[in-house]
């Protein structure tokens, strides 16, 4: 039985290279459940299209699901900062000193908190490498313990900030502290720098 | 009274031996009383000395090289200036004075060796991970990080000559004395207490006494119920402008001997050297 060839014409005409889209599907809380290429996807309820690039990362194992989740009223995937499930077994981890940049090696902080002694305000920023890279979930809250120097046994002050307020923006605190302080925090970043203005 | 402290450190391309011995310097004048403050350091680059902010901290400088890293502390003897010498390890801090003692050392010994240490919650050190050649071998449990010695003294003279001896021929006295448990390395701690041994004058030379109350800050004898490679990765190291000391939660109030060198970083130097230019 012979094979009837489709025309060279129509043939030529079809694209070949077909990009594929490829969907995340999520539970209920927006936790990622399987990233399929569009037509494995299918009849599925809870998915939203994503980057081909993000979708080879979790299917080439350089992230996993747990990297993602969906903000389900927004329906858009956000990536979880991937410094919050740091293992916190180290002092330093869970009780780190921001040293002052006088004493510090470090070149390019994830956070600054500087301290205007004229102005007795304290700030808290962010690098701006996590300005346009990172979408914050809102749930990594940051603690800050101001001190006596040296020794956070001795409790000044303490201030709470979430991680999303200060990605674009900074934020500031009127306090009045003595001239020799120090702060610690929970390590959720590798790099913080203090300095004095 | 001729009475002073004795560190002796060498060149090390991993450790500056000699920031550390300038802060236990700073921290003996900051702490002890005139008199009782003097400090003699050996090294072998003694150019190094005039690069410090307060060479005048080391009121004896002494060029030597004879010997490299912890082997050159049992020829204290024959170096140091003074009549009666506490020889210390470089990574040491004092947070406070301790004169008298030095007092009852100078009247009631010639040679004197701690034999006990304690955790920096101030509990005394029983556990021997560190220490199994002197426990399967029964030796006397001798801290030479702190070594009280009068120079006139006979029973000195031959316990250094016969350490020395020791450290030079390992194999052979590890073979002999210590074979229950060999040593991985024979070091001055090993060699003085097989020396005090050997002599049979442990416990002439290490007895119960309230000081020093030494803070050994090595990891795995801190009465803990985990395995720990740095004691300040479970409890915090905290200096404080005026001198004083917590680790974790606890104040300090002896000798400590922090063990991890990194702990003295330039701004730990720069506080004690503020103490220092304030006080005098």
């Amino acid at each position: 039985m012979g094979q009837e060839l489709m025309d060279f014409d129509e043939w030529i005409k079809q694209p070949v290279n077909q990009t594929i889209d490829y969907y995340a599907t999520f539970k209920e809380d927006g936790s990622l459940t399987g990233v399929y290429p569009s037509h494995a996807a299918t009849g599925i309820q809870n998915k939203i299209q994503i980057d081909e690039e993000v979708a080879n990362a979790i299917i080439g194992g350089a992230e996993n699901l747990f990297s993602y989740k969906v903000d389900v009223p927004t329906r858009k995937l956000l990536k979880i900062n991937k410094f919050s499930t740091h293992n916190l077994i180290k002092i330093d981890d869970v009780l780190h000193r921001i040293i002052d940049k006088k004493w510090s090696n470090i070149e390019d902080p994830d956070v600054i908190v500087s301290y205007n002694e004229t102005d007795s305000v304290i700030t808290f920023s962010m690098s701006e490498r996590y300005t346009t890279n990172v979408i914050w979930d809102g749930a990594t809250e940051m603690i800050f313990l101001i001190t006596n120097y040296n020794d956070p046994n001795a409790l000044i002050e303490m201030i709470s900030v979430r991680a999303g307020d200060i990605t674009a923006n900074t934020k500031s605190f009127n306090l009045d502290l003595p001239k020799k302080f120090s702060v610690y925090t929970r390590r959720i970043f590798d790099k913080y720098i203090f300095e004095t203005l | 009274m001729n009475f002073g402290y004795l560190i002796v450190v060498s060149s090390n391309s991993e450790v500056d031996y000699l920031k550390l011995a300038y802060a236990l310097a700073l921290s003996i004048k900051n702490t002890q009383r005139p008199g009782y403050d003097k400090v003699a350091l050996v090294i072998d680059n003694p150019k190094l000395v005039n690069k410090l902010k307060s060479p005048w901290v080391f009121d004896h400088v002494i060029a030597w090289d004879k010997e490299t890293f912890w082997d050159g502390r049992s020829w204290m003897d024959q170096l140091s200036p003074f009549d009666n010498t506490v020889c210390l390890d470089a990574d040491m801090l004092f947070l406070r004075d301790h004169s008298h003692w030095i007092d009852y050392f100078v009247e009631n010994s010639e040679l004197y060796i701690p034999s006990k240490a304690f955790t920096y919650r101030g509990e005394v050190i029983t556990n021997d991970h560190y220490r199994k050649t002197f426990t399967k071998n029964n030796l006397p449990n001798l801290y030479s990080m702190f070594t009280f010695f009068k120079k006139e003294s006979k029973t000195a003279l031959e316990f250094f000559e016969l350490g020395r001896y020791i450290i030079k021929n390992p194999i052979e006295f590890s073979n002999l004395f210590l074979s229950k448990q060999k040593p991985k390395v024979l070091g001055t701690d090993e060699a003085f207490a097989l020396s005090a041994k050997i002599l049979d004058i442990g416990d002439d030379i290490s007895y119960n006494l309230d000081f020093p109350n030494l803070v050994h800050m090595k990891p795995m004898i801190q009465n803990w119920p985990w395995i720990a490679d740095k004691v300040t990765e479970h409890a915090g190291f905290y200096f404080s402008t005026s001198g004083s000391l917590k680790i974790g939660n606890y104040q300090q109030y002896s000798v400590i001997h922090y063990v991890e060198k990194d702990l003295i970083n330039d701004e730990i130097v720069s506080m004690l050297e503020e103490i220092a230019w304030d006080k005098n």
